[in-house]
């Protein structure tokens, strides 16, 4: 007789434990990732005092803002249900073609600015018309457009890197605002927009319902084809703002520049909690997964470790947040 | 329909290779494997060798390896098929390039190798090259002059096995082991990209360590290393050497920023390799070891190599 309130009050307890550890998942499925960045972070700070100075951290904006630039277009394209392996080609395609319109005394900094991005906005463009009036793969269509816009900038190049450039144009990858990287500033206008075009406009509500079910997106009224057009244009010009981003950074087109910059936008994406089959994701996890990344880059360096085993934590972290992603899921 | 389509493929590659076979007749034929034609090193030797051979005749088959040697060994097996009467091998890679020279002495095709050696370099016909080790010498005791034997060196590497990444490694070694008071205190591989070396170098300059000269195997990884001290206003006390001798660094060295290159005569390299080539096609023999050397290019003796635009 003694023995039931007892065993109730254990019951409770354990229930409540049980709604503790629930919360708890939910929390981290929800904000984990920033969870990660924040520990990641302090842990590179103990282990290496000079990484949480202004200085390395305005390095850090710097080192990130052409990633990041890129996987914000990254991130629509594969919550569309798709893929772009052109970002990097695209990237030097339009490095190139601006460089060469931006030596001294040549032409206004806008006549560079606009053709480069206007270069990304044709590739992309390009890709969307053919994934979506086609109906080809992305997969393919964009590793198509990968090995043919490398192509042409070797083409348009002969070869060569494209120096001499002015110094207004250096300045806008290479130059800051007081303590703020103009790459940062470029990143950060990117992110603003990019979020608010994906979270706030009807066209990112559609590019959600594409991602998620394309059949029924185009049932219920959705016009999937401009959708699809729309992300991939969109993902190539931020290709190539990135490459103006760049080659104003290092002072030089380079027809061989950007080699795996797709790779490395796709995997501040997933890592940033996007899914690979679509309909889901958030800028913000992507933000999040480009700092791990550039943070975790950045950190491994200051503490001198070589960058064959920096590959390897990265091939390691992202697995790891696939890995969650899909615990979080189940 | 798919018969159709093989028959008539079938056909043309035969007609093709009749037309081929004629050609070899007439003209030598050269086949040509590039280690990677997005460098712009690679681009100087390709284009020595395309004027040598408009005068002295004969055919230039090109392929570009695009750093990958297993690409290097499919093209050489291509060229003994074509019936090149010659083939000039400019390796990527010193041990997975290798295999590229055994075929072709397998199957008894005259074999130049240019620019960058492969293990096997002895089985080849001839060796046209600068010793990398000699740059890597060259760019190290220029820093140990200027430092006066003594400091904290920082050494930025090319693609880890890279032919030249490795000699060059092995002749900056040789000369600051000969210092006792350089030591080197951090190095990585920035794999020949100004970007890499641009990221690599703010690091280590935020990273707070001493450091007085860096050595950068190629001229684009000293040009993105400059540009992070330039902007970290530290070019007083951080010295930078490349080696290529690219214009963008020989601007560079008449404004002050670089201390110095190496240059590689990619034009002699090139126009010697198809000249061998040639010879050795119409059976003669010629020396193995072919060295051009490679020299030191500082502000003082600039002009020789380079004039403003």
């Amino acid at each position: 007789m003694a023995r039931e309130p007892a065993k109730i009050e254990g019951r409770r307890s354990a229930e409540q434990a049980a709604e503790g550890w629930r919360g708890l998942a939910a929390f981290l499925s929800r904000y984990g990732i920033y969870c990660a960045f924040l520990l990641l972070a302090g842990l590179l700070s103990v282990f290496s005092p000079p990484f949480s100075t202004l200085s390395n951290v305005e390095n850090i904006l710097q080192q990130t803002s052409v990633n990041g630039i890129i996987a914000v277009g990254m991130t629509l394209v594969i919550i569309s249900g798709g893929i772009d392996l052109s970002a990097g080609s695209v990237l030097a395609l339009s490095a190139v073609m601006a460089a060469s319109f931006a030596h001294p005394g040549a032409h206004l900094l806008v006549v560079p600015v606009s053709l480069g991005v206007l270069v990304g906005v044709t590739s992309g463009t390009l890709n969307g018309l053919l994934i979506a009036k086609r109906r080809l793969a992305p997969f393919i269509v964009t590793l198509g457009m990968m090995t043919a816009a490398r192509g042409l900038a070797l083409v348009y190049t002969n070869g060569r890197p494209v120096i001499n450039l002015s110094d207004s144009y250096n300045r806008i990858g290479g130059g800051s605002a007081g303590d703020i990287p103009f790459a940062a500033l470029v990143f950060l206008g990117v992110v603003l927009v990019g979020a608010f075009i994906l979270h706030y406009t009807r066209f990112g509500r559609h590019v959600f319902a594409v991602g998620g079910n394309e059949l029924a997106a185009k049932v219920s009224g959705i016009n999937t084809e401009r959708v699809l057009v729309g992300v991939y244009a969109l993902a190539g010009a931020l290709s190539g703002l990135a490459g103006i981003v760049l080659s104003s950074r290092v002072m030089s087109g380079s027809p061989a520049t950007g080699q795996g910059y797709e790779l490395d936008a796709i995997a501040a994406v997933v890592i940033g909690g996007t899914s690979l089959s679509g309909g889901v994701g958030s800028i913000g996890g992507t933000i999040a997964g480009v700092f791990i990344i550039g943070v975790m880059n950045n950190g491994l360096d200051l503490l001198n470790v070589s960058s064959y085993w920096q590959q390897i934590a990265k091939g390691l972290i992202i697995i790891l947040a696939v890995l969650l992603d899909r615990k979080s899921k189940n | 329909m798919a018969g159709f389509a093989t028959a008539a493929t079938l056909l043309a590659a035969a007609f093709v290779a009749c037309r081929q076979r004629e050609g070899s007749g007439r003209r030598i034929t050269i086949g040509v494997s590039y280690q990677n034609l997005q460098n712009e090193f690679i681009i100087n030797i390709q284009d020595a060798m395309r004027a040598k051979a408009r005068d002295l005749g004969v055919e230039l088959i090109e392929a570009d390896g695009q750093g990958d040697a297993e690409a290097q060994i499919s093209q050489t097996e291509n060229f003994i098929a074509r019936g090149v009467d010659a083939i000039i091998l400019n390796p990527y890679d010193r041990e997975g390039s290798a295999h590229a020279v055994d075929l072709a002495v397998q199957a008894h095709k005259p074999i130049v190798v240019v620019n960058a050696i492969v293990s096997n370099l002895q089985k080849a016909d001839a060796y046209v090259g600068s010793e990398d080790a000699a740059a890597g010498r060259i760019a190290a005791t220029r820093i140990m002059e200027l430092l006066k034997g003594r400091g904290a060196i920082a050494v930025i590497h090319g693609p880890n096995g890279h032919s030249a990444e490795v000699q060059r490694s092995d002749g900056i070694r040789q000369v600051l082991a000969r210092f006792p008071g350089a030591t080197i205190v951090v190095e990585q591989t920035a794999n020949w990209d100004r970007a890499q070396a641009l990221t690599l170098m703010e690091n280590w300059l935020s990273s707070g360590r001493r450091i007085d000269a860096v050595i950068a195997q190629n001229d684009e990884m000293a040009l993105g290393a400059y540009k992070a001290i330039e902007a970290a206003g530290r070019q007083k006390e951080i010295i930078v050497i490349g080696i290529d001798a690219i214009p963008d660094a020989l601007r560079a060295i008449s404004e002050g920023k670089l201390v110095g290159t190496v240059f590689q005569d990619a034009s002699g390299q090139g126009a010697l390799a198809v000249e061998l080539a040639k010879r050795l096609a119409e059976g003669q023999k010629v020396k193995h070891d072919n060295d051009i050397p490679f020299q030191l290019v500082t502000r003082e003796n600039l002009a020789k190599f380079w004039s403003p635009k």
